[in-house]
């Protein structure tokens, strides 16, 4: 949980990082201005960028201790297997973000870091979620399979929008930042926004629908499952949220900032809550998905976990 | 070409780890990629790149006897957009009071750091490149001059008289990419270009409000309007030419001009509000 909670630090961290055009204070990677050890002087951008960096190492040395942790304690083959993977995901995460500085921060490779990072935050809340003591219990509901299908169907419908919203929102922000308005201007602000943030905006309406439609039925149809209602209750919540601070963050940078000489303390303060809220739900659909395989009647046909295998028997 | 990469190999793990039906983790896994990367060439050293110059043509001579030039004033009309005022507080080497910004510096309706150059009409041919490099300073946390030009072949070179660090990136369209840091103390950062390029963008990713304009040309007809608006491009022979004035805000004007042997013709441009 701890891993879960630093590695959404580091997506805000990150976020910060863009938003204040700092990606490439520190010119260098895998050292910073030349040095593995010696600490910049933590100043203007190379804060954010160095910032970004420190807390990313923290970050994987603490993954690596997690899953050193489960091959030691944990049985389950596939949860040893997830924190190997959590392990070179964030490795991968790394040398990503290493790329995307010698490269310049090309839009493609930014954009991955973005997603990427992001999978990683969910892969940990996951881990989170199989390693908590309500997990090894047995559940006291379960939903049949006829009615966990929609749900499930559903859920990853949401997945998926959300992974095009985000890889939307990632592009938008990384070609502003290299082609756009703050950066070469080469592309004109309006070219941005037409090929990335107006179809942000469409696909957002799908995102909040369908996060609308698993939210009414968590909340009537399986409202005395708290593990599906809570997450339920948060998407929804953080959804409406989302779209308010959306209209705003597209004032802001768009409308307002797209002139100004340096990135304002709104500007950077919307985008970055804008990109955390993100992360968040996508976290929480990802939670809600796992939730709803687990309390359909045939869990043992979607999802041998060895817990409630060894509860049912 | 600065940080090119070599040998990057990818490799897609997909995790065999689970049972067939245990396709949640495993879909969760099996996105992981691990890319292996070699051969990452760091920011290459503050010299010259000689061999990223184009092969010289014949040299075109100007005949001084007859030489002339093009002199005018750039001006604005309308109302002038309101800049914000640049921030500078959060590095201790910077000036820490507000400054204002020099995106639009109009002053008695001229409007200075407009690049004027000649766009057409000179002979075929190259032309001298100058000996004396240019010289773009990092100074109170701004690029002095705003606005510069520079031959392709000729030395650029970067100075930094802050107390602060700075780096300085490029953001080409063709020319290769660049982004060096520069400690006060550090040796100038010197470059050269291979290709023309207009208004190529400058920045400090230390201090997001430093940039500056860098127009790459074939040829040394080009001035970059003072404060008063006034231009003047000298050493021209005679000829019919376009003249064009680029403003990193208001955009580009062109305009005709002959220039008669020992004439000085005159050139006006007017921007406006966008």
């Amino acid at each position: 949980m701890f891993v879960a909670v630093l590695a959404f630090l580091l997506i805000v961290a990150g976020g910060l990082v863009t938003s204040n055009n700092a990606g490439l204070a520190v010119p260098d990677w895998p050292t910073s201005f030349g040095s593995f050890t010696k600490m910049p002087r933590m100043i203007g951008g190379v804060k954010f960028e160095h910032g970004h960096r420190m807390v990313a190492e923290f970050v994987g040395l603490l993954t690596i201790i997690a899953a050193v942790w489960t091959w030691l304690v944990d049985k389950r083959r596939w949860m040893r297997a997830l924190t190997i993977g959590a392990v070179l995901g964030v490795i991968f995460q790394g040398v990503l973000g290493g790329l995307t500085v010698l490269n310049f921060l090309p839009p493609a490779i930014s954009t991955a870091h973005g997603v990427v990072g992001q999978t990683m935050f969910c892969v940990l809340a996951a881990i989170a979620v199989f390693t908590s003591k309500s997990w090894m219990e047995e559940p006291a509901e379960s939903i049949s399979q006829k009615d966990a299908a929609p749900l499930i169907r559903h859920s990853w419908m949401l997945l998926g929008f959300l992974y095009l919203q985000l890889t939307l929102g990632a592009a938008f922000r990384h070609v502003w930042t290299k082609w756009g308005p703050t950066g070469s201007d080469h592309w004109p602000a309006k070219k941005i926004v037409h090929m990335f943030l107006y179809p942000h905006m469409l696909n957002s309406l799908l995102v909040i629908g369908l996060i609308a439609y698993l939210s009414v039925m968590a909340l009537t149809k399986h409202q005395k499952i708290p593990h599906l209602r809570k997450p339920a209750l948060w998407m929804l919540t953080l959804g409406i949220m989302q779209m308010m601070i959306g209209i705003f963050a597209y004032v802001v940078r768009v409308l307002q900032s797209v002139n100004d000489p340096q990135p304002t303390l709104l500007l950077v303060g919307v985008t970055v809550t804008h990109l955390g809220i993100g992360a968040l739900i996508l976290a929480l659909t990802i939670i809600f998905t796992i939730q709803a395989y687990r309390h359909s009647t045939s869990p043992a046909q979607v999802l041998p976990f060895d817990g409630r295998k060894a509860a049912t028997a | 070409m600065t940080n090119d990469m070599k040998n990057i190999s990818l490799v897609i793990f997909c995790s065999n780890a689970f049972r067939s039906n245990a396709f949640l983790p495993s879909a969760l896994v099996s996105a992981l990629l691990l890319i292996s990367a070699s051969g990452c060439s760091k920011s290459e050293p503050a010299a010259p790149q000689p061999a990223s110059v184009p092969a010289k043509a014949a040299t075109i001579s100007i005949n001084p006897a007859t030489a002339g030039s093009v002199s005018g004033v750039v001006s604005f009309k309308g109302a002038v957009p309101k800049m914000a005022t640049l921030d500078m507080s959060a590095d201790p080497g910077c000036p820490p009071k507000p400054q204002p910004s020099e995106a639009a510096l109009v002053k008695n309706g001229k409007l200075a750091n407009v690049f004027v150059y000649v766009k057409a009409g000179l002979p075929a041919g190259s032309f001298a490149i100058p000996a004396e490099p240019v010289v773009l300073t990092q100074h109170g946390c701004r690029y002095q001059p705003r606005v510069l030009g520079v031959m392709v072949g000729q030395q650029f070179k970067v100075t930094n008289t802050d107390t602060a660090d700075h780096n300085i990136h490029n953001m080409p369209h063709g020319n290769p990419e660049w982004n060096e840091s520069q400690m006060p103390t550090d040796p100038p950062i010197v470059k050269m270009f291979a290709k023309p390029e207009m208004q190529m963008i400058l920045q400090c990713n230390q201090h997001p409000w430093m940039r500056a304009y860098l127009n790459i040309m074939t040829h040394p007809y080009y001035a970059v309007s003072a404060e008063d608006g006034t231009f003047q491009i000298a050493n021209l022979p005679p000829g019919d030419y376009t003249i064009a004035a680029v403003h990193e805000k208001f955009g580009e004007q062109t305009i005709q001009v002959k220039v008669g042997a020992k004439e000085i013709a005159k050139a006006a441009f007017t921007f406006a509000p966008q």
